[in-house]
């Protein structure tokens, strides 16, 4: 990688961190803050409602909470990498792949941060973190940002075409918060069989689980699945590559 | 391509699809597909074919909306040409455009912070920025305010740090889109220095400006883009002679309102302007010169109440000054089918070094409507050796 790509990311990695929480009080406390209210007010609600079998639901429920924030981030900067960016693109002819990029190590940043976090809880809570759960925990990572930077190579160029992508992505989103396990388990007979099997066909369901396993509170790892979906995601990134790589300079167009 | 090839274009075009309302969401793009006539086709540039030695200074001339903007932003890669066999376009060199001062400053950041962050964007490393920053903020001259956030600078000192970070870039060719309209006069003649230094050095510029005096001083030679094609490549002055003939509406009089910067009902026409000092026609004038401009107008109806207008604009686009025979008491009555010549004179020590461009308009005073609107068409240039400053030179005296 060329040193000017390099420091060129780390610039604009910076520059969105510092914006996002130059002049408030709190400033970086509230990449916790948010999903931690989320956290909290969905714990005194559902704790009764759906009264999960699962063991530890506080570490089951706060994981969820970080894994779906971390793909609406995901998702949302990917998307409008481009066009956040606009003012430079009609400018400067930098690698676009690098607006990309940095978009979604930012959202990596946020991730990790609330990691520790749960981290800390679970030591505390007695749950059983082990070494080999840590590096799945690193492959299930690994698979969310590749597959997050795939999806970021068509939907940044198709947005700017295409402004409604912006509200369907966000629609998508919202879809998404309820038809993956965040607060209740597949386990519980809390869900019809029919709806609960469109759940499990929910390739977050299965990752978001596979989160869980990694740290230790719910499940098992299988390694298997997960390559597979590790393999198919390079390979879509491999296709999202050449479709940007073709379309993005004719972009700049309609931006 | 030859080695001493620095930009090579060829065949170049470009046109732009212009959809009468833009197809931004997808419900306007599948109501398109069934409705192709709404998309207009916009001829933005028409088979340009040129090319730049190394170590040239290149002039870039036309109007505004010619099309030379699209040309520089094709040069430096940020638009894609229309694909063609024929057509081929290389940069033999690293190529830095300044299409904008400043690219991705941060109002929110200090000077230290968009330092870094508009020097990467223009591809220099961080290592660096390390090593020149010291430099770059001394040029700006903005030692004492560097820590502080960029919005409480004045537009002045964005520019002088943007301009500084900029010809920190370690190009070979550089493009330079309009960049001397900015910034006031002490930081110009700076700007000019580091131009004649890069020239020294060899490398390649790319330069586009309305100043034809700048065109004339700096470049090898230039080229004028016309109504999206290449109209003249050559020598500086025969390209800048030819931009003014375009601008002179002598040539344009039948079809006047082919201009954008030109309109009215016509029906008083102006015929000729001729501009110059006492002794001929010229564009350049130093203070100890009187500027005469010469209007010949024709009128096609009854003007009870006519007047000519003279306005001067600065080369940042401010209004300096403006006036019309009638302000002056100088009433005039136009019959049908009258010739008419009118003078107007301005002593230029009152005008500080600067291009100016000059709007000449006719006008029926009774109903307030333009009839030969010539906005901005002619450019001239005042060398001023007096040492005040300010936006003019007053007549002043001390006892």
């Amino acid at each position: 990688m060329k040193r000017n790509t390099f420091d060129l990311i780390i610039e604009f990695v910076k520059t969105s961190f510092k914006m996002r929480y130059q002049n408030s009080v709190l400033g970086f406390l509230w990449v916790l803050i948010k999903p931690y209210t989320m956290f909290l007010v969905m714990f005194v609600i559902f704790s009764h409602i759906v009264r999960s079998s699962v063991s530890n639901y506080s570490v089951y429920l706060l994981t969820g909470v970080i894994f779906i924030t971390f793909i609406n981030e995901l998702l949302l900067l990917g998307q409008s990498a481009l066009l956040d960016r606009a003012s430079i693109i009609l400018k400067v002819n930098f690698d676009r792949q690098i607006a990309i990029v940095s978009a979604l190590i930012g959202s990596i940043i946020n991730l990790v941060i609330n990691l520790v976090l749960i981290y800390i809880i679970a030591f505390f809570t007695h749950v059983p973190i082990t070494f080999v759960g840590f590096l799945m925990l690193i492959l299930v990572i690994s698979i969310l940002f590749i597959w997050g930077w795939a999806i970021a190579l068509f939907t940044s160029i198709l947005t700017v075409r295409f402004r409604d992508l912006k509200n369907i992505m966000e629609l998508l989103m919202f879809i998404l918060q309820y038809t993956t396990p965040i607060f209740y388990s597949l386990d519980d007979d809390f869900l019809p069989d029919k709806v609960a099997d469109l759940i499990r066909l929910n390739p977050l369901t299965f990752l978001m689980n596979q989160m869980r396993a990694s740290i230790g509170v719910y499940g098992s790892i299988n390694l298997f699945l997960l390559l597979i979906f590790f393999l198919a995601g390079i390979f879509t990134l491999f296709l999202g590559w050449q479709y940007f790589s073709v379309n993005v300079k004719k972009t700049a167009e309609y931006i | 391509m030859e080695t001493d090839t620095a930009v090579l274009v060829k065949n170049i075009s470009k046109n732009f699809k212009i959809h009468e309302d833009r197809k931004y969401t997808l419900r306007q793009f599948f109501t398109a597909l069934f409705n192709q006539g709404k998309i207009k086709n916009f001829k933005a540039l028409e088979d340009i074919s040129f090319e730049v030695k190394k170590g040239e200074f290149f002039g870039v001339v036309g109007r505004n909306g010619s099309g030379k903007s699209t040309l520089l932003k094709i040069i430096s890669g940020i638009y894609a040409p229309d694909k063609n066999k024929e057509s081929d376009i290389r940069v033999n060199g690293k190529l830095v455009p300044f299409l904008e001062l400043g690219v991705g400053f941060n109002m929110d950041l200090t000077g230290r912070e968009n330092i870094y962050l508009n020097g990467v964007i223009l591809g220099m490393t961080k290592k660096y920025i390390n090593k020149v920053f010291d430099e770059i903020v001394q040029f700006a001259e903005l030692e004492d305010f560097i820590e502080e956030p960029v919005k409480n600078y004045s537009s002045g000192m964005l520019v002088r740090l943007a301009f500084s970070i900029a010809i920190q870039s370690d190009a070979d060719i550089y493009v330079l889109d309009e960049i001397l309209a900015v910034g006031d006069i002490s930081f110009q003649r700076k700007c000019l220095k580091i131009f004649n230094e890069m020239k020294k050095q060899g490398k390649t510029v790319m330069y586009v400006s309305h100043s034809m005096e700048s065109i004339e001083q700096f470049c090898d030679r230039a080229v004028l883009i016309e109504d999206h094609k290449l109209a003249k490549i050559g020598k500086p002055d025969e390209i800048t002679a030819e931009y003014r003939k375009i601008l002179s509406p002598t040539d344009t009089s039948a079809g006047g309102a082919k201009s954008e910067n030109r309109w009215g009902s016509k029906e008083v026409q102006v015929k000729k302007v001729e501009i110059g000092n006492s002794n001929s026609e010229t564009y350049n004038f130093k203070d100890n010169d009187e500027i005469h401009i010469k209007v010949d107008i024709e009128s096609h109806i009854e003007v009870e109440q006519f007047a000519l207008g003279i306005a001067f604009y600065k080369s940042d686009g401010t209004l300096l000054f403006g006036t019309n025979s009638l302000n002056r008491e100088h009433k005039i009555k136009l019959s049908k089918g009258e010739n008419k010549t009118l003078n107007f004179q301005v002593e230029a020590k009152y005008l500080p070094s600067d291009d100016y461009d000059i709007t000449i308009a006719a006008y029926d005073m009774s109903n307030n409507t333009p009839l030969d609107y010539l906005h901005q068409m002619y450019t001239i240039t005042v060398t001023n050796n007096s040492k005040d400053i300010g936006e003019v030179v007053l007549p002043t005296k001390f006892d």
